[in-house]
């Protein structure tokens, strides 16, 4: 549905996000007129791989899981989408069809922004440009370390890695997806993943109990995620 | 391994197939100057990973392979790029400014080079040109999203095929009357144990088996994959009897 006159609300929030930081005013104003609030229930696919890219979302509020689904029917989490990021924005500029599944993890607020009158903003407004890029090289990136991550480091590494990018402040934090999920996204099975936990556990890097844990061994976890150290 | 700097680059017929393409004629000629053609060796290095992005190329002709080092020295061939491909689009517009991969020449290899300053200038004055970037971009985005896919969802034996069926339709050139195709590029073991994220013993040991199965010959150090289709079918599903798969991360 489209957005009503309280969306100017919407501005700032829409300005923190890395695509639209560079935006003035008018730009981002012209923008949010383009958008169709969206808010999905949980596990309520918002497009399949391979239809036809009609556009890009923004989250709002809530997480949404990105995956493919191998030919033995076997799902591949390739990304969890949080608060603040955007899927689905390379598919339109590729001029290419959904490449992923996307579903809610919970109720989610979402920003729908339909390719063709984005395009044509687009080309208004060539300068909107350079944000754009700069937020497609940051995704770039992370997924080339995603890549190098997979391929240099094993089971231990990977979770480590993740546990570390989670940590609060106080050394503890909290797995806001799923297991299976976690498991999907890091490539292991879930087996895998409680064994690689329990492991961890039992060298003493991590204390887990349900989906709470608390690094005890900070250095230990992060040489562990960088690959300069393996569980014996 | 110093880099050979060529004359003026007049007359390209890569340039089409570039992100140059989307300048105009009197841009191009505007730009000549600027562009800088250099020709490297096999092994040569174009930007090592870490130092400051200084602008953009594009591979005229050869074969470039970008790499990650990891910290314990072991290496991921990120992407292999030939010609008509950019380098460094990743780089350009990331906040510190610096290469993530080392891009390294596979054969003898032209890139024509263009400095950031004068790229940025041509970029705000050509929405053309930054769209086709945005569009390489998105492009490099998702051929990326598929390789974890496939580096997460198969084992080694299934990524070596499915890189050999990749690049034989990219690099295959047929061989003999039966429907052999022969790899132009030569590949090392190592270089394929680092694209398909398998240790060098387990790719030795599988292209032997793929070799024994009788999918698989070299010659004069270019592979030949002398059953396309069975190949096709061990990257598509794992299944070929006979070999037993082994399951490595």
């Amino acid at each position: 549905m489209p957005l009503s006159d309280e969306s100017s609300a919407l501005l700032p929030e829409l300005r923190r996000h890395r695509l639209f930081e560079r935006l003035g005013d008018a730009d981002l104003a012209a923008l949010l007129a383009l958008a169709e609030a969206s808010r999905p229930g949980r596990e309520q696919v918002l497009f399949r791989q391979g239809d036809p890219c009609t556009g890009f979302f923004v989250v709002l509020d809530g997480i949404v899981r990105l995956y493919k689904c191998a030919a033995d029917g076997r799902e591949h989490v390739v990304e969890v989408i949080r608060k603040g990021q955007t899927f689905a924005e390379a598919a339109v500029f590729a001029g290419t069809p959904f490449p992923v599944y996307a579903e809610p993890l919970e109720a989610s607020h979402l920003l729908f922004f339909p390719k063709a009158p984005f395009l044509h903003y687009l080309e208004e407004r060539p300068h909107c440009l350079f944000g754009m890029i700069a937020s497609l090289s940051v995704r770039m990136h992370q997924l080339v370390m995603k890549l190098e991550s997979l391929t240099l480091r094993d089971a231990a590494g990977r979770l480590a890695g993740y546990l570390a990018g989670m940590e609060g402040s106080g050394g503890d934090g909290r797995l806001d997806i799923p297991r299976r999920t976690l498991a999907a996204q890091l490539g292991l099975t879930p087996e895998t993943l409680s064994r690689t936990l329990s492991t961890l556990q039992a060298h003493g890097l991590i204390s887990v109990d349900g989906r709470d844990f608390v690094v005890t061994d900070r250095e230990a976890l992060s040489a562990l995620s960088r690959g300069e150290s393996q569980l014996g | 391994m110093a880099k050979t700097t060529m004359p003026q680059c007049n007359g390209c017929r890569i340039c089409d197939r570039t992100v140059w393409s989307t300048l105009s004629e009197d841009s191009l000629a505007d730009l000549a100057d600027q562009r800088v053609a250099s020709r490297y060796q096999k092994g040569d290095v174009i930007f090592h990973e870490g130092s400051p992005c200084s602008g953009l190329y594009n591979v005229c002709t050869g074969k470039v392979k970008l790499v990650r080092t990891g910290r314990v020295g072991r290496q991921t061939i990120v992407r292999i790029s030939g010609s008509g491909k950019t380098l460094a689009e990743i780089d350009l517009f990331r906040e510190d400014g610096r290469h993530s991969v080392t891009a390294q020449a596979m054969e003898e290899t032209v890139v024509c080079y263009l400095p950031r300053p004068t790229l940025m200038d041509y970029l705000k004055t050509q929405p053309g040109m930054i769209m086709e970037l945005v569009h390489r971009l998105s492009d490099a985005l998702f051929k990326a999203e598929q390789r974890v896919e496939s580096l997460a969802t198969k084992d080694a034996r299934m990524r070596l095929a499915e890189f050999l069926v990749e690049v034989a339709d990219a690099e295959g050139e047929p061989y003999g009357d039966n429907g052999a195709v022969r790899i132009r590029l030569r590949l090392t073991r190592e270089e394929i144990a680092e694209v398909i994220g398998a240790t060098l013993e387990t790719t030795i040991r599988l292209v032997s088996a793929l070799k024994k199965d009788g999918m698989l010959t070299d010659d004069e150090g270019h592979l030949v994959i002398l059953d396309p289709s069975r190949l096709k079918r061990v990257h598509k599903s794992g299944a070929v009897g006979g070999v037993i798969t082994p399951s490595v991360m």
